[in-house]
């Protein structure tokens, strides 16, 4: 028996203001682009963590993720369109939302398995700009404006747009680990993980592992949901052109190549799919634009199957084995 | 042809399945395997026909050493396996089976492949009249002689028959025996039997190979095997 | 618009799920694997197509250089990524989670190369029929000649490929090889050969699939994504396992979906297919026509 300390929740929030803190600091250091960035990694991170706690822990693939953060975001557009609701309520309606629809799926997922539930998953993210098409409330191909706005009162002078914006989704971000983290290390997460391992197994213990699996599917989708609206502030718009296919298979890349069974990997997930895009950016001048943009969906894809082929758990995953090799058994 | 097996040694993952085992099976022999269950027979058997690699030691088919070979090339050197639980392929009917045995070698010989195939229809008149049922409609007896149909007609110099009796009735299991020594009379082909039915098995076998526990602890003449009732007692149960 | 006009309607495009559907089907039956990849592999094949036909304006050379293109990279996809990725994912958590992630990752760089090669605007891709509906006794029926050059095309590819699978060794094997890679194997047949010609043959297929279907939608790198989804559904409605069962599938959801459209209008298409997909996986993952004796051939 070997005794692991694992900080409290206590410190777990300690720590986060801190970061919070630095990150408040250092966005008044860095140019508007690069906070533009840093909004858009801590978009993804949330989105990379909602495919970690669905297929990394719960087991359960997901080739659609990008359609449950398009529930999220259409639910926010719509409360802000149709009610005015002020913007930081939003953000609770579109989780809710999102944890709802996906509880309704989940249901249905549970009782598939492997191709089909991906299939599955895949035909819903194929399928986002037809049903938006298909329903007059969600605004067709034109989408509706999400509009996060200025920093109120007499802060809109003095905070950019930008770094209003990254204060947000930044803010997101931290509170969306510090939940995950908790979940993950708490019994549930123990639960989602002994089902993955072995259902049948985890049956005898005691364990429901239809009821856990649907579970895992709402919390996945609700934080799916707070991507899909931190995402829409950062372009100020949600339309199907923001959720296509490629996104959810960014997203799915990020998962992966950070290490799909560890919360920790997300952040270095996310900051490769925003990186990987920048690399280019210098060379459009020059080079034609077609390299520059359809080389970073082949890297993207290339580094994806080269990380399932070579390390079938994900890259960070092989290390974190290695790593662990001399003391894992005697 | 002979096989010869030197100091062959086959893991499953962590457990030992077979430890240094060396044995020689004459041309024209009927060759019993027996021991208990978990004896390793099995794998003894998907070693030799490549279906699984050894750790280490050599099997030799005359002078070709087969250790390292493909199944389909080890098929093609006339070393034929028919594995356990009578293994047709259950979506195909009675005749699709037998064909596929003589697939490999259509275009050398088609001629003999329909000889081999009516052969089979002699020696085992059921499958005839099924012909054109599907597998998964024959009872477990019918199934083992279509496996054992589809081995024939590859044509083998050695036919490696694993658990032939397995879950079928006491005189469907003679007349299967009777028939295998029947064939090994007219045709002069080797075959390597692997049996917990050690008594039926050594009836018609003229070598015996007693493995315990991976490790062969007998390889003599069948009928002294059967007439050593100490030996009997302590590794056969009876 | 009368009912026999809405069904005759979803015929010829049916058949192009069919042909998708076969596809995937024959690639799940030899290697356990949905190819999601085959959206990109169709593609690719229609954009070769598209060039020979451009090079050479010969419909007929475009349409059979398109076919071969498909056999070529379906037995590349197999020899060079799938057998390796099968080879590697072993333990029970990865053996089904990778090979879908790896075949995503396919279609990633597939859609990619497209856009470098061809870009990404969507480009018409010209017919040797009228697209016009034919008329039958002074009456104009929404069936044109080109959609009776599909259907006789998908007719013809699927009677030919049930010739070589019922009644040839080749089929034979690919058969026993589907349902029974041990005592296939076994039996002295190469089965990772076998298995690579199923993926060149589905290919082929997905080739086919995607010049018939590139008039109608036009050809752009990831403008067969809703083909495949509904190639998909065409499948799981014949049960994933069952190749008649697949072409059938494809038909039903052809026509079904043409039903859709004509009573209530083109949007609720997709919508109509996808809750149709979720519902005959929740109610019958065996697929409708899957039953025990439609999985034979």
């Amino acid at each position: 028996m070997h005794v692991v300390h694992k900080p409290s929740t206590g410190k777990r929030i300690t720590l986060a203001l801190f970061i919070a803190l630095i990150l408040f600091v250092a966005s008044n250091f860095v140019d508007e682009y690069r906070i533009f960035q840093g909004a858009q990694v801590a978009a993804y991170l949330v989105g990379i963590i909602s495919i970690v706690l669905l297929t990394g822990f719960s087991g359960q693939i997901t080739l659609g993720q990008g359609a449950f953060m398009a529930v999220g975001a259409y639910s926010a557009a719509i409360v802000v369109q149709e009610f005015a609701l002020p913007i930081w309520l939003t953000f609770f309606i579109a989780v809710i939302a999102a944890a709802l629809f996906g509880a309704i799926i989940g249901i249905s997922a549970g009782r598939l398995s492997g191709p089909y539930l991906a299939g599955a998953t895949l035909a819903f993210a194929v399928g986002i700009p037809a049903l938006a098409n298909a329903i007059p409330i969600l605004g067709g191909e034109q989408g509706l404006s999400f509009d996060i706005g200025f920093a109120p009162g007499k802060y809109a002078d003095t905070v950019s747009p930008y770094k209003w914006l990254f204060w947000i989704c930044a803010l997101c971000a931290i509170i969306a680990v510090v939940i995950a983290v908790n979940l993950t290390s708490s019994g549930m997460g123990r639960e989602w993980r002994a089902v993955r391992a072995h259902e049948t197994a985890a049956a005898l213990s005691g364990i429901n592992p239809a009821r856990s699996k649907v579970l895992a599917f709402t919390v996945s989708s609700g934080f799916a949901g707070l991507a899909g609206v931190s995402f829409s502030a950062t372009v100020g718009l949600v339309s199907p052109s923001g959720f296509t296919l490629s996104l959810s298979f960014l997203l799915l890349t990020g998962a992966i190549l950070g290490g799909i069974s560890h919360i920790s990997g997300a952040l270095g997930g996310a900051f490769i799919i925003v990186i990987i895009p920048t690399i280019f950016e210098a060379w459009t001048e020059e080079a034609s634009l077609g390299v520059a943009t359809y080389l970073p969906g082949i890297i993207v894809s290339a580094l994806l199957l080269l990380s399932i082929a070579l390390a079938p758990e994900g890259p960070s995953e092989a290390l974190h084995k290695l790593r662990h090799r001399g003391h894992r058994k005697p | 042809m002979t096989l010869r097996v030197r100091g062959l040694t086959i893991d499953h993952g962590a457990i030992r399945a077979i430890s240094s085992a060396s044995f020689n099976v004459p041309k024209g022999s009927i060759t019993a395997v027996i021991g208990a269950n978990g004896a390793g027979k099995s794998t003894l058997l998907r070693t030799i026909s490549g279906l699984k690699r050894a750790t280490s030691g050599n099997i030799l088919w005359d002078e070709l050493a087969i250790d390292h070979l493909q199944t389909e090339q080890i098929v093609r050197a006339g070393i034929v396996h028919v594995p356990e639980g009578r293994s047709v392929v259950t979506e195909l009917t009675v005749s699709e089976n037998l064909a596929l045995g003589g697939v490999w070698r259509l275009r050398k010989n088609k001629a003999d492949v329909v000889r081999a195939i009516d052969e089979v229809y002699e020696l085992f008149p059921r499958l005839a009249e099924r012909r054109k049922q599907r597998a998964d409609t024959l009872s477990g007896g019918e199934r083992q002689m279509l496996a054992i149909g589809r081995g024939l007609v590859a044509r083998p110099q050695l036919l490696l028959l694993d658990e032939p009796s397995l879950g079928l009735a006491p005189l469907v299991v003679e007349q299967i025996f009777q028939t295998l020594a029947q064939l090994q009379r007219s045709t002069g082909m080797t075959i390597l039997l692997v049996e917990q039915n050690a008594m039926s098995a050594l009836r018609i076998a003229s070598q015996g190979i007693v493995l315990d526990q991976g490790q062969v602890v007998i390889a003599d003449d069948a009928r002294a095997i059967m007439n050593d009732t100490a030996l009997r007692h302590a590794y056969l149960g009876y | 618009m009368n009912l026999l006009n809405t069904l005759i309607a979803g015929v010829s495009i049916g058949a192009i799920y069919s042909l998708i559907a076969f596809a995937l089907i024959l690639v799940w039956r030899s290697t356990r694997v949905v190819n999601f990849a085959q959206a990109g592999q169709a593609a690719f094949s229609t954009y070769v197509g598209l060039t020979i036909e451009k090079a050479v304006g010969n419909y007929w050379l475009a349409l059979i250089g398109a076919i071969l293109a498909g056999v070529i990279v379906g037995a590349f996809v197999e020899v060079v990524v799938v057998r390796f990725i099968v080879k590697r994912a072993t333990s029970a958590a990865t053996a089904t989670v990778a090979p879908v992630i790896a075949m995503l990752g396919l279609l990633g760089i597939f859609q990619g190369v497209m856009g470098l090669i061809w870009g990404g605007e969507y480009q018409p891709y010209p017919t040797a029929f009228a697209r016009e509906g034919m008329s039958i006794a002074g009456n104009q029926i929404p069936f044109s000649q080109f959609d009776l050059f599909v259907l006789l095309t998908v007719v013809v590819a699927m009677s030919i490929s049930a010739v070589i699978f019922q009644r040839t060794s080749l089929g034979l094997s690919m058969r026993a090889a589907a349902f029974a890679p041990e005592v296939t194997r076994l039996s002295g047949i190469r089965v990772s050969r076998i298995r690579t010609l199923g993926w060149a043959f589905a290919g082929g297929a997905g080739g086919l699939a995607g010049v018939l279907v590139a008039p109608t939608t036009f050809i752009a790198p990831n403008s067969f994504d809703l083909l495949l989804v509904f190639g998909f559904t065409a499948a799981v409605i014949g049960g994933l396992d069952s190749l008649i069962g697949g072409v059938l599938g494809g038909l039903a959801l052809g026509i079904g979906l043409s039903v859709v459209t004509g009573y209530l209008g083109g949007s609720y298409t997709f919508m109509t297919a996808f809750v149709l997909l979720i519902v005959i996986l929740l109610v019958r993952p065996q697929g409708i026509l899957g039953a025990r004796g439609a999985r034979r051939a």
